[in-house]
């Protein structure tokens, strides 16, 4: 049978929830990151579950709205997932932006939670 | 009309590029220059982090051992690009045994495959413009050193069409009294190619 290895199964079961997430009600997306959690948005550094989602909670938009264009899952030596995923985005009106994001899974207690996140907005206009 | 640009990044955008130019002293331990043609990635000993129960002491720590993760995670980048594209028979020295690496969805593992797989692909011209890395906590690595990595730029294959590109690595560091190696242990690349709007 073709089924998928069980880490694409449960990187995109947690992607998929992730960015559910995250466009709906991302203040709901505490569960998913523990103490030892970093977050890197757009070159930032965040350590710690509550100063990751206070920096989530304080995006400065309404509405927000993902799109995935590809996403790819690996084990890694030590059992977690690295999760890639490849996108765009719209914020309130502004236009269509693309991203790139990396998360490491962790599973903790039977429950998978994210350890290392890493978004980065796809804007080329350096120099 | 652009006003969340800079609303969403408050963080170093030009950072890894302004760093990168020819004229500015590198902030590496050696100089990357002189390391060109090195088959592997050898940098100091990461300091232990002491078990420190000071708040304070242990947010100075974090931020130390973070630097140093990063700063070896630079030197790694600018030697894994340089290798692929000026030595490409010499990249897969960079690689784990066991290491997987996805390209554009394509899966490839363990060395004898990337062998293969890096030996077909076409001569490339890689331009790192961003950077960006993070230690993975010893909570989930079980005491071994891990730094993920993501970079983006620009790539062109064979002088042709030029692609932005993604690319994110998970390095783990085998320790020594007198060094730090670092090998990949997971690679996943892939293009970012605009939909023209």
């Amino acid at each position: 049978m073709g089924d998928k290895p069980i880490w694409e199964q449960i990187g995109s079961s947690f992607i998929q929830h992730y960015y559910q997430l995250f466009d709906n009600d991302r203040t709901q997306l505490g569960a998913i990151y523990i103490d030892a959690s970093c977050l890197t948005w757009e070159g930032q550094q965040f350590q710690g579950k509550a100063a990751i989602m206070e920096k989530l909670s304080s995006l400065p938009f309404q509405k927000i709205q993902h799109s995935i264009t590809a996403q790819d899952h690996q084990p890694t030596p030590e059992s977690c997932i690295i999760s890639m995923v490849v996108g765009q985005l719209k914020a309130d009106e502004d236009p269509i932006m693309g991203f790139h994001q990396m998360f490491l899974l962790k599973n903790i207690s039977d429950a998978w939670v994210c350890t290392n996140d890493m978004f980065r907005l796809a804007l080329h206009n350096f120099g | 009309m652009r006003k969340f640009r800079s609303e969403w990044s408050q963080g170093d955008r030009e950072g890894y590029q302004r760093r990168h130019d020819v004229s500015e002293e590198p902030h590496t331990s050696c100089s990357w220059r002189g390391n060109q043609r090195r088959e592997h990635v050898v940098t100091p000993p990461l300091q232990e982090k002491d078990s420190s129960d000071s708040p304070m002491a242990s947010a100075v720590e974090f931020k130390t051992y973070v630097d140093q993760a990063c700063r070896a995670a630079e030197e790694f980048v600018n030697i894994y690009y340089e290798t692929m594209d000026k030595r490409r028979r010499a990249l897969t020295r960079l690689y784990l045994d066991k290491a997987t690496l996805i390209w554009n969805g394509n899966v490839v593992t363990g060395l004898e495959a990337l062998a293969n797989f890096f030996d077909m692909l076409p001569s490339s011209e890689f331009q790192v413009n961003m950077l960006d890395c993070q230690p993975v906590h010893e909570q989930a690595t079980q005491a071994q050193t891990t730094v993920l990595v993501v970079t983006s730029g620009t790539v062109k294959f064979d002088g042709n069409k030029q692609h932005y590109f993604n690319q994110n690595f998970l390095l783990t560091a085998q320790t020594t009294a007198n060094n730090t190696v670092w090998k990949i242990a997971s690679d996943c690349f892939r293009f970012q190619d605009w939909a023209t709007i």
